[in-house]
């Protein structure tokens, strides 16, 4: 390693030591200071985060389009639970196992899929999740099938939550700015060309999706220890849609964008939950009713609005950067740094 | 062999459904080149059409069907003006048309959900419940027996249309080479809506037919039409025979499958099916291998 690299190998640990603490420190205090139904929400924000991360990377960077992320998550989730409950690993161990064979699954899905061309893998992956659920489902011994698996540990506290997710973003924001995330990159614009410039194409779509259902993994077991209950109907195909449409607002190919499009599409069903009661106590009980149930078809225009209207989302592919706020910033007070924000792509 | 023959019986039944929406999808794979995944979802509405026809306006049952038909194909051709139209003019990639043929899906059923019910409806009485016996061997209820012939009569009537008529023959060189028939003077959106229309009535009579035969719910069309596409990609997408093939197939070791090994795995057998096919043949089972360009 020469001098230059192991000088930025000690300045990314240094980001990642001051993340992990400001994540850990930040997030307890969240936890003491705020009513529970708000730290509800902001551990739902981290898990969907940590989601739409993973799926953006096969989807956004990579361009391998998968619906079949809950079947990863369902992986994660009872992976992590049965090693707690029934081996009583530490939850660390158990967490990151439930990662790792989420993982392993999806090497064995991605392999066989990949090599084909166009669109086959999510049909795919989307097989690859009801065969999961069957599973799940028969499988009465170790997961309680169809009667769901109560009693999980509850581990993620906020401060958990907000761990794996900065860790995430790190891990991938790393990982895109790498060699390797050039390679996906080249795959995803046009994999034909990247194949005739010495890419393996078919290396990089699988390792993509292998890290991708790593986290997707993660992102299972989190919400498996939040909940404390684990059905096979939780990670059904609406599950897949909600990690597709997060980062389809947030941008496809934008990290920080994925993070947005979770908060949002977190927020939206709180919202109308909270209209709703709110329609209902003034006396609009039609009203909030209406809106009790209506927001799916909002969420469904929406994702149609977005696609048609601005196909790229929210952030575009651009990513949110502390200079691009800064200038943001100075822009805004009209100061000698105010330029156009993001200046580049 | 009684048993055989009449898990057989059984699986021409529902493999008949499958046909009839796996040819949807191949045929708008092969005039567009992407998943879609609303197709599904029309299968569901035709069903809510015809209960809506004989429920609300008292419609005898032919007419609620038939109604139910063209409606579907409008509604079909009317998502493609709407929604795939303006990103196939802009150019976008495939997967923005994926993402909103998702968008259209769950917006048909929340909509359903929401403005109509949730609720499961059975299908008003049409056909009698008595079994008909067929010489001893097995028995065929008739709603089978209708759902079989109705499939058989439509594919019949598209192997007709598409071979023999004009817009047939300009929608298979469409299929072909989108920009080429565009320069031969083929009306490309007249065709793609004929399209359109045809994927829409065949995915209704579907539709209608697995109402009557289980009940009418807004998941209707969720994992039938998932089948019903690894049908068309077993089948060799893009190929009007291997969507049949490939839908017979899967009713058929589906319901061997249930019958024989395990039913609670029976939901999975269409993949299990699908990752194999696609391992060993890519392009299915009577397809040809797309190429690449470059």
């Amino acid at each position: 390693m020469s001098v230059n690299g192991s000088k930025a190998f000690a300045r990314g640990l240094t980001t990642l030591a001051v993340l992990v603490v400001g994540a850990w420190v930040l997030g307890s205090l969240l936890q003491a200071t705020l009513p529970n139904y708000f730290t509800g929400i902001l551990t739902f924000v981290a898990i969907n985060s940590v989601l739409a991360l993973s799926w953006n990377l096969v989807s956004g960077f990579t361009g391998q389009f998968s619906l079949g992320h809950a079947g990863f998550m369902a992986v994660g989730g009872y992976t992590s639970a049965i090693l707690m409950v029934r081996l009583k690993l530490p939850f660390v161990v158990s967490f990151v196992s439930g990662g790792i064979f989420a993982g392993v699954l999806g090497f064995l899905v991605g392999f066989p899929s990949l090599r084909l061309a166009g669109d086959y893998l999510a049909i795919v992956t989307l097989g690859f999740q009801y065969i999961m659920l069957a599973v799940l489902n028969n499988t009465t011994d170790l997961t309680g099938g169809g009667l769901g698996m109560a009693g999980v540990p509850f581990r993620t506290y906020l401060p958990v939550a907000s761990l794996t997710l900065v860790c995430t973003l790190w891990l991938l924001s790393n990982v895109v700015h790498s060699k390797q995330g050039r390679c996906f990159v080249a795959v995803k614009e046009d994999d034909i060309a990247a194949q005739s410039v010495g890419i393996n194409t078919t290396y990089y779509k699988v390792l993509a999706f292998i890290i991708s259902s790593f986290f997707a993994g993660l992102g299972g077991a989190l919400l498996g220890h939040f909940t404390m209950y684990l059905h096979p109907d939780i990670f059904n195909y609406l599950k897949s849609i909600e990690s597709v449409s997060m980062v389809i607002l947030g941008g496809l190919g934008s990290l920080t964008g994925s993070i947005v499009g979770a908060i949002c599409i977190t927020l939206v069903p709180e919202v109308f939950r909270n209209l709703a009661t709110l329609a209902s106590r003034i006396g609009l009980t039609e009203a909030g009713d209406f809106l009790r149930r209506g927001w799916m078809v909002f969420y469904a225009l929406l994702f149609l609005i977005m696609m048609l209207a601005r196909p790229k989302g929210l952030m575009g592919g651009r990513e949110l950067t502390w200079a691009g706020l800064r200038s943001l910033a100075g822009g805004f007070a009209g100061g000698k740094g105010g330029r156009q924000w993001p200046s580049s792509k | 062999m009684k048993e055989f023959t009449q898990q057989l019986l059984n699986g021409l039944a529902i493999g008949s459904v499958y046909a009839l929406v796996a040819v949807g999808y191949t045929l708008v794979f092969g005039v567009l080149r992407f998943i879609n995944f609303a197709h599904g979802s029309v299968l569901t509405f035709a069903a809510y059409v015809s209960l809506f026809g004989m429920l609300a306006l008292k419609l005898p049952f032919a007419v609620a069907f038939g109604g139910s038909l063209v409606v579907s194909g409008l509604f079909s051709i009317m998502v493609e003006r709407q929604a795939y139209r303006p990103l196939r003019l802009q150019g976008a990639p495939n997967l923005n048309l994926l993402i909103t043929s998702i968008g259209v899906s769950l917006l048909v059923e929340n909509a359903i959900i929401v403005f109509y019910s949730a609720d499961f409806f059975v299908f008003p009485k049409v056909l009698s419940s008595s079994t008909i016996s067929l010489g001893g061997v097995a028995t065929i209820p008739p709603v089978d027996l209708l759902l079989t012939g109705v499939a058989i009569t439509l594919m019949v009537l598209l192997y007709v249309f598409v071979n023999y008529t004009k817009m047939g023959v300009a929608i298979q060189a469409l299929a072909y080479d989108r920009d080429a028939a565009a320069l031969m003077g083929i009306n490309i959106n007249l065709a793609i809506a004929y399209t359109f229309f045809i994927a829409g009535t065949m995915a209704s009579a579907a539709g209608v037919l697995i109402g009557m035969k289980f009940n009418v719910n807004p998941y209707l069309g969720g994992l039938f039409g998932v089948k019903s596409f690894a049908a068309a990609v077993v089948g060799g997408i893009g190929s009007i025979p291997g969507s049949y093939l490939g839908g017979y197939l899967i009713g058929i070791l589906e319901t061997m499958g249930a019958g024989y090994v395990s039913s609670n795995y029976k939901d999975a057998i269409a993949f299990v099916l699908l990752v194999l096919i696609l391992l060993f043949k890519p392009s299915g089972l009577l397809g040809r291998g797309l190429q690449e360009k470059v």
